[in-house]
């Protein structure tokens, strides 16, 4: 389902619905709102560049200023635009004990600034340069962004500085905005049951760490955060020295420098909170969660796997990951889809993918789409057989080819994506990766062999690492009508 | 790690398929003038006489395909709906001598991406691929576009997934209650079927079906390419030529439905699917595509609707009062049917506070009209969002494809810029007068079964 990644980016912009085809990577979605893969296309880093001749697409450059703030540029000439973003190296497992939420919280509250001196809210200025703009807390950070024409550059970054220190709130703004994250929490989450199920699994899945409680925060402590709890968190973690800055766009690091001292140069450095790092136990036991939603269109399977990530793995450790998974479930030409659906017409739709991007952990994801409700059993064996059949018998030079080739054009399809090409990068650089090592990524990926893949296999395909999370609709009393 | 959350909803796109204006109106290309040398598009007839459009960019190894076969669901028989949408499915499920596990294979051995759907008006095709590989990725979109095997088991399995596809896309309220907006306010009319069918038509569909269906939609007088990426004209034409050249020529006969505005409903219905919040529909007759006033409802649309904090509906529901998490207002808008379309999910028994506030906020534009700053925030952001949305050479491919299938040119980006820039004061006063109606308001309402069912108006 990797390749229909790119695809269903397309299509969403097409004249149609969206097609069945693309039901695997729909199903991985809500566990995976952003970029799921760790590729980065940031291999101009190195380059030479001839004078007068523009960057190659995706040049890095890194910088610091006084105050601590890293500001990285991405070069991308193509367009006259720019993609600005501030990422804080807070997230929602920075959350306290029993104010699940409270990271989110703060960010939609970023967002309550007024511009005294041009007399326009944040979001009236935001039309008024034409802009696009968002943000976003994950359990590892919260950042920032807006899109903008570039002349509009210097603009936005004077906004994202201004609110990087002194950010004033009312009690009012923070218990209305309260409101709007319960109905969020109401209207993405608790409407889905497949959302529902995948934050089951997760918190399942992780017995110690935050990773295991929701970003969003759950229902019952988001109805009891603070306006007090918000400024505290906001002192305690948003300043310069624990924020990233990544422009990527048709600007260069010359012009960035500038702009940034002007801009994020005055900000006072300020100190930010340690952040507590935990680690999962070993685990020792297979666990099951399962849903019964009358709700749940059809019975689906998710199968978790506790990992290492590629900021806590061992050298060639998550690429070998990276590369079983496509292997295993990247699109309908993968060990899943041709044993499971095409052969043994035991699911819908399947797929695989490694979330290895996590500061602290990872995880492998696996899901079969199963279609009815007394197929389940059948399903969870031969997903198993299947397992167990790759774990002793490896996988084929093949597999393996074809599934390095999905990623090396995936790298370059990044690419074309100035958005994505700087979230990949910052992803990275926020839990504490270089850019070297970013930059190196593509060429370990392709080093990866079969006995990499299979050593993997071997390692964590293992029942006692894993969460099971069944979800199905409740049988229907006797005697109802279909 | 790698869950995240935003704060502004991600847009609902789940109804553009019924237009590429929509989107043109809200992402788009080349609104600012560099943008528009920086990305020129060449218009081409091949040897063939195919119309080609190409924007040529070697920034990125790689070259976007899109191809559009006007026709789509539209042409589906009466109760063969999906069927169209089908025929697309089962376009890469095999094809010639390859049977589909090998199609498949040698397609991922190539890194290339390779789809096939049917939107309400065209059967479109897309191939991504990387520039070393594009000759013989072409062969293989070749063969599927002339020799789909579309063979019994694959055909089955195919027909399963898309409808269990269908129960895993109406899971969603917002969804689900646009589909049944569209089946309430287009009654008896084609735009009330849902491009990929229902369980029951798709359950009755055969193999034949399909292929009957096919012959139908793949017509050559029908066709239009777009390339985009690192490809020059002279290959341009070549390939396309060499994919294209032998596909047969049906009677160019097109289905276009008369002209019509959604019915003026006002309904409340049950979710059927055990929903816990409500969810609102709400839409307007808008000036047509290619009427003068057509930008002036766009950017008073946008105005109410972008979805944006500055936007009056979500400023009210969403800001001040804390109803909503997602409240916007898109244009809807092909050659023969023109509206705009708001959705909002919110508590069910907050829902009649929330509609009080939709209302007001229509009578406050009927009455007041935007602002000067309204109305100039409304037009940068109408062109901002144009250029910054289509940032991938796949995107521009669709955007320019979804143009054409409208019957626009590729210089609808400047006429859309200024159509928009001419707007001026008086004449935002007088539509808003004329069309923002609170009276007019079609409504559709879901809410969960056994939640009472407060009226609309």
């Amino acid at each position: 389902m990797l390749h229909f990644m790119y695809l269903q980016q397309a299509s969403r912009s097409a004249t149609r619905d969206p097609t069945p085809r693309e039901f695997g990577l729909r199903l991985l979605a809500p566990i995976a709102c952003l970029l799921l893969f760790a590729f980065i296309a940031a291999s101009g880093h190195m380059t030479a560049v001839h004078a007068g001749e523009p960057a190659p697409v995706g040049k890095t450059t890194s910088m610091q200023l006084a105050n601590g703030l890293q500001i990285v540029v991405v070069e991308d000439h193509r367009l006259p635009v720019a993609t600005h973003m501030v990422w804080y190296k807070v997230g929602a497992i920075d959350d306290p004990q029993g104010s699940s939420g409270l990271a989110h919280l703060l960010e939609h509250l970023m967002f309550k600034s007024f511009d005294a001196e041009a007399d326009e809210t944040f979001a009236q200025t935001m039309s008024r340069l034409g802009a696009i703009d968002n943000a976003r807390t994950a359990h590892d950070y919260t950042y920032f962004y807006q899109r903008v024409a570039k002349e509009h550059l210097p603009k936005v970054m004077a906004i994202e500085a201004r609110r990087m220190s002194g950010l004033t709130l009312t009690k009012e703004q923070v218990t209305t905005e309260r409101d709007v994250v319960r109905e969020e929490r109401r209207s993405v989450v608790e409407s889905d049951p497949l959302k529902l199920l995948t934050e089951q699994v997760q918190a399942t899945l992780y017995q110690n760490h935050n990773y295991g409680r929701s970003p969003i925060g759950w229902s019952h402590e988001i109805a009891n955060l603070q306006q007090k709890d918000a400024v505290d968190f906001y002192e305690a973690y948003y300043s310069p020295g624990n924020a990233i800055v990544v422009i990527a766009g048709d600007v260069t690091p010359q012009e960035v420098r500038q702009l940034a001292a002007e801009t994020y140069g005055p900000v006072p450095a300020g100190n930010a909170a340690s952040r507590l790092r935990l680690r999962e136990p070993e685990p020792i036991a297979a666990r099951r969660v399962e849903l019964i939603d009358r709700r749940v269109p059809r019975p689906t399977l998710f199968r978790y796997y506790l990992t290492p990530s590629y900021n806590t793995a061992s050298p060639g450790q998550a690429e070998s990951l990276e590369v079983l998974m496509a292997i295993l479930g990247g699109g309908e030409t993968s060990r899943m889809h041709r044993v499971l659906v095409n052969e043994q017409n035991a699911a819908l739709a399947v797929g695989a993918r490694y979330f290895g991007k996590g500061r602290d952990s990872g995880h492998l994801a696996l899901f079969g789409l199963v279609g009815q409700n007394n197929k389940m059993e059948k399903f969870e064996d031969a997903l198993d057989a299947l397992l167990a059949d790759v774990v002793e018998n490896g996988v084929t030079e093949e597999e393996l080819t074809r599934a390095k080739a999905a990623i090396e054009a995936k790298l370059v399809f990044e690419k074309d994506n100035q958005m994505k090409l700087a979230t990949s990068i910052a992803e990275a650089l926020v839990v504490g990766r270089s850019i070297d090592d970013i930059t190196a990524l593509p060429d370990r990926l392709a080093a990866v062999t079969r006995a990499d893949v299979e050593k993997a296999a071997r390692e964590f395909l293992v029942a006692r690492r894993s969460v099971t999370g069944l979800m199905a609709s409740p049988p229907r009393p006797k005697g109802t009508a279909q | 790690m790698n869950i995240a959350i935003s704060y502004r909803p991600r847009s609902l796109r789940f109804w553009r398929c019924y237009s590429s204006i929509l989107l043109a109106g809200l992402l788009a290309l080349t609104a600012m003038a560099p943008a528009a040398t920086a990305r020129d598009v060449q218009k081409l007839t091949s040897p063939a006489g195919i119309s080609i459009w190409l924007v040529e960019d070697h920034g990125v190894p790689l070259v976007a395909l899109g191809f559009a076969l006007r026709g789509g669901s539209l042409l589906d028989p009466p109760g063969k709906e999906g069927v169209g949408s089908l025929y697309a499915q089962m376009m890469d499920e095999g094809a010639g001598d390859l049977d589909a596990n090998t199609f498949k294979s040698r397609l991922a051995s190539l890194g290339a991406q390779l789809s096939f759907s049917v939107s309400q008006r065209a059967l479109t095709g897309g191939l991504v691929t990387l520039k070393k590989n594009v000759e013989e990725a072409a062969q293989l979109l070749k063969l599927a576009l002339h020799e789909p095997r579309l063979e019994e088991a694959e055909f089955e399995r195919t027909k399963r997934q898309a409808v269990a596809f269908l129960a895993f896309e109406q899971r969603k309220p917002e969804r689900l209650a646009v589909r049944k907006f569209y089946e309430a306010a287009f009654e008896g009319h084609p735009y009330a079927n849902a491009v990929n069918g229902t369980a029951e038509s798709l359950r009755t569909l055969t193999v034949e079906d399909v292929r009957s269906q096919g012959a139908k939609l793949i017509d050559a007088s029908q066709l239009h390419v777009v390339i985009v990426g690192a490809i020059d004209a002279a290959e341009a034409t070549r390939l396309v030529d060499e994919v294209f050249s032998e596909l047969p020529s049906g009677q160019g006969k097109q289905h276009t439905p008369a002209a019509i505005p959604p019915a003026k409903i006002s309904k409340n219905i049950s979710s059927p699917s055990g929903h816990a919040v409500a969810t609102a529909v709400f839409a307007l007759p808008m000036p047509r595509l290619g009427d003068q006033h057509f930008f002036t409802a766009m950017a008073l649309n946008h105005i109410l609707g972008s979805g944006n904090f500055d936007a009056w509906l979500t400023e009210e529901v969403r800001v001040k009062r804390g109803l909503t998490y997602s409240i916007s207002s898109s244009i809807i808008a092909n050659p023969t049917t023109s509206f705009s379309l708001g959705v909002l999910t919110t508590k069910p028994e907050n829902m009649d506070q929330a509609l009080k506030a939709v209302r007001a906020v229509y009578q406050r534009m009927k009455t007041n009209g935007p602002t000067q700053r309204d109305l100039s925030n409304a037009k940068n952001s109408l062109n901002g969002a144009y250029l910054l949305g289509i940032d991938t050479s796949a995107k521009l491919a669709n955007q320019l494809l979804g143009l054409w299938v409208d019957g626009l040119g590729p210089d609808y980006a400047s006429i859309r810029r200024s159509g928009l820039n001419r707007v001026s004061a008086a004449d935002a006063k007088d539509i808003a007068q004329r069309v923002f109606d609170p009276d007019e308001i079609r409504f559709l309402i879901m809410r969960p079964a056994n939640q009472g069912s407060a009226k609309p108006n």
